[in-house]
């Protein structure tokens, strides 16, 4: 015997209740008992979402945290089985409202910030190409860091405060973020476009002379002046372990 | 510790490993929680699970829910089973999707004839899929809806129709007897006993004269312990594991509970020690 339709149905009006809050008329219910769920369950979801986004939290008002919070979790279906991967979700979700998208041009890129945070902090090692320490930047090839991601934002959220990002102008701004292999610390490092193509052509398996020439065409650089430029920010990168070595 | 392991939290998660005044008899985690990780806590939980065997009490299961099962999460999570080589998988006797949408917590199931047809069948497949045992908790519950049953009658006839063995929550048993009006020393009178293959104990916060949420965020208190002393009587030697989730204290104080209830059990079991 399958379940049915009346016992499916009362599931999922109680399910429909713990993310509306519209109490329902159900059989057999202890009178004022169904308020816990609805109680027990929004707390599971909104401190899920304040420990991943604490910046994001201060951005908003308490009461557009929980116009956030409350619009996603009634209208938006969690599909992440781990409540830990759950805020990807909410940086995703399409249907913001536009009240907080107008009063926080920034909030979505903030979102995204923070979520890399939490991402690559938990995300599944990754294998590493055998690689030496020492070889030459222009003729070898490099082995980066693959627990990495690099964000492309309208606003500087990596780099300001959130209480200042309202008054921030858009532009184009990169940053990169890294697991760091040893102390599983995540990085962030504030880039230019030229670098970010550079990383990206090079990430992508394009030799690093090729990358250079590739860019200089693009940009009206001179090869030199790139390569002149290029090595405090990968001394930098391989301090802090982006940059991981030369193929063996 | 011969009986009792403990819920291992990230809060104590290094400290457990770089101690050794307390000695667990085991560790359980939420396989959710460690389920595709990397990284930092990765390392811990290989450290962890080369000095104490692992057990996995599950939190998405839903093995209630009007909603189909979710056969891949299911094959992820044996896949995490076996890598670990997880000794005992238990699960809640509860939903939490609906609508395809998790909602990450335990939902009542319905106490109803049609429910324990449904569920019996889903615990059958996921028995399957894991290869596997699956071991379900009682639950807490602060409302029942549209019962047709009482709660004990519900359990038995899904553990005796199923063969699935039972996860006996004995402060869950407090927590209920208490919110619900019953006693709970009859209450686990009538459970399948023989079923059971492992039992959980927590703390609970009364929040009203006339409710108790179970929290798992306060030490136990005696009553508890006393309904502990009492079902452990009745029941062959099973591990017993101690949860704290919240408000988490020092791992002294931790040890200290678990003393207590290693003692409730080398006094209940030491005649049946021989036998198991």
């Amino acid at each position: 015997m399958p379940l049915s339709d009346t016992t499916r149905d009362i599931q999922n009006r109680l399910g429909r209740y713990v993310r509306d809050g519209k109490e329902p008329q159900l059989p057999g219910v202890t009178s004022g008992r169904l308020g816990t769920y609805r109680r027990l369950v929004y707390n599971v979801i909104d401190d899920s979402l304040r420990t991943a986004y604490p910046l994001t939290e201060k951005l908003l008002s308490p009461k557009e945290w929980d116009l956030l919070v409350g619009t996603f979790f009634n209208e938006h279906d969690c599909q992440e089985f781990q409540v830990m991967r759950m805020p990807r979700e909410l940086a995703a979700w399409e249907e913001k409202p536009t009240v907080l998208l107008e009063d926080h041009p920034a909030l979505e890129d903030l979102l995204w910030f923070e979520w890399a945070e939490v991402e690559l902090y938990i995300m599944e090692d990754r294998p590493i190409p055998p690689h030496k320490a020492l070889g030459d930047w222009w003729t070898d090839h490099w082995v980066l860091n693959p627990e990495s991601q690099i964000l492309q934002l309208t606003y500087p959220v990596h780099r300001t405060p959130p209480e200042n990002l309202d008054e921030c102008e858009p532009g184009s701004f990169f940053c990169l973020a890294f697991r760091q292999p040893k102390t599983y610390s995540i990085q962030f490092v504030d880039l230019s476009a030229i670098w970010v193509e550079l990383l990206r052509l090079v990430g992508e398996g394009t030799h690093p002379a090729k990358a250079i020439q590739w860019l200089s065409e693009a940009t009206g650089l001179t090869q030199d002046a790139i390569k002149a430029a290029a090595p405090p920010l990968l001394e930098d990168l391989k301090e802090r372990g982006f940059f991981l070595g030369y193929e063996e | 510790m011969r009986n009792i392991g403990i819920g291992y939290r990230r809060d104590f998660a290094q400290g457990l490993l770089e101690q050794t005044d307390f000695q667990p008899a085991f560790i359980e985690v939420a396989p959710e929680n460690w389920m595709r990780m990397g990284g930092h806590w990765r390392r811990v939980l290989e450290r962890a699970v080369e000095k104490y065997p692992l057990y996995c009490h599950g939190l998405s299961l839903s093995i209630g829910s009007p909603d189909p099962l979710d056969i891949d999460f299911i094959k992820d999570l044996r896949a995490f089973l076996d890598e670990f080589q997880v000794r005992l998988y238990s699960e809640h006797l509860s939903y939490s999707k609906s609508e395809n949408a998790h909602l990450y917590d335990l939902l009542p199931i319905p106490f109803r004839e049609d429910a324990i047809e449904h569920i019996v069948q889903r615990i059958q497949r996921v028995q399957d899929l894991l290869d596997r045992p699956l071991v379900l908790e009682n639950v807490s519950y602060y409302t029942p809806v549209a019962a047709e049953m009482p709660e004990s009658e519900f359990i038995h006839r899904i553990v005796e129709t199923s063969g699935c063995k039972l996860l006996l929550d004995v402060n869950n048993v407090y927590v209920n007897s208490f919110n619900h009006g019953y006693d709970a020393r009859d209450f686990i009178k009538s459970l399948p006993l023989e079923s059971v293959a492992y039992i959980h104990m927590a703390g609970h916060e009364k929040v009203s004269e006339d409710l108790i949420i179970d929290t798992h965020g306060q030490p136990i208190i005696d009553p508890v312990y006393d309904l502990f002393d009492f079902t452990t009587k009745m029941l062959e030697p099973v591990p017993v594991l101690l949860e704290r989730d919240f408000n988490i204290p020092e791992l002294s104080e931790l040890k200290r509970e678990s003393e207590v209830m290693e003692r409730i059990c080398q006094t209940n079991w030491e005649s049946k020690y021989a036998t198991v």
